[in-house]
């Protein structure tokens, strides 16, 4: 295997791609979902309409894509570490939805992700010692 | 919260961590060249379709409660997944593992919450 799709297939890399792919698909379906958002009609509970919206299409695909590097990481990470940290997707939501879509994150959510950032810094030195093993 | 709706909140909670612990067994297998195809298919099948279980559950409730009232029940993965991947997948879960999945665990549900 050549050097450049080694390090692509690293899988601390790969789980960053998923989280990062998480993100952006949610904030892709929120956009889509404002563009074509038509509470008059019959079919707007099924979210179908939506398929209308070219946002919801790269929500679609950015999800499909973040599944298969979730996959990718699963392949050499042990679960109890790899889920934990994939969870970071809980502080760039609503990170992405305050700098992109202008929504407001109230004091109980900033507490809510300093709770999440301070557990993920507990799991760094498990994480490290599994990265010198790999 | 009436019994019923506790019931389908914890079969929804345990198909998603099932479904995380399946597709880490099957990611497990294929890294094992001798595993039998057909062992690999069954696990991974099996995990789709614990996470088909857990989202049309996942729908139905949503119709029936608010998603800041059911969301922070996702934050107990966190802590569901540590506990059942030491034990299914006998990974190593130590003290600093534990009590980060347990900040996160909170953390989630208090960005969930509000």
């Amino acid at each position: 295997m050549d050097r450049s799709r080694r390090w692509f297939l690293n899988p601390w890399l790969q789980l960053g791609i998923c989280v990062l792919l998480a993100t952006a698909a949610e904030v892709f379906l929120k956009l889509g979902a404002n563009e074509t958002a038509d509470p008059a009609s019959h079919w707007s509970w099924t979210g179908l309409p939506s398929l209308r919206s070219s946002w919801v299409w790269w929500g679609i695909i950015a999800s499909v894509v973040s599944l298969f590097n979730w996959l990718a990481a699963l392949r050499k990470l042990p679960l109890t570490i790899a889920f934990p940290l994939g969870n970071v997707v809980h502080i760039l939501v609503p990170l992405g939805s305050w700098i992109f879509l202008g929504e407001l994150i109230q004091p109980l959510r900033w507490g809510g992700i300093g709770l999440v950032l301070f557990g993920l810094a507990m799991i760094a030195r498990p994480a490290a010692r599994l990265e010198e093993k790999l | 919260m009436t019994w019923i709706a506790a019931l389908l909140i914890s079969i929804s909670l345990s198909c998603f961590v099932a479904g995380q612990i399946l597709l880490k067994h099957a990611m497990d297998l294929t890294e094992r060249a001798q595993a039998p195809w057909h062992s690999r298919a069954l696990t991974f099948a099996l995990a789709i379709a614990a996470f088909a279980v857990n989202f049309f559950l996942n729908i139905g409730l949503l119709q029936r409660f608010d998603l800041s009232y059911f969301f922070p029940f996702q934050g107990l993965s966190v802590i569901l997944v540590a506990l059942f991947g030491a034990w299914f997948l006998k990974e190593k879960v130590g003290l600093r593992l534990t009590i980060g999945s347990l900040l996160i665990s909170a953390g989630v549900v208090l960005v969930s919450m509000t």
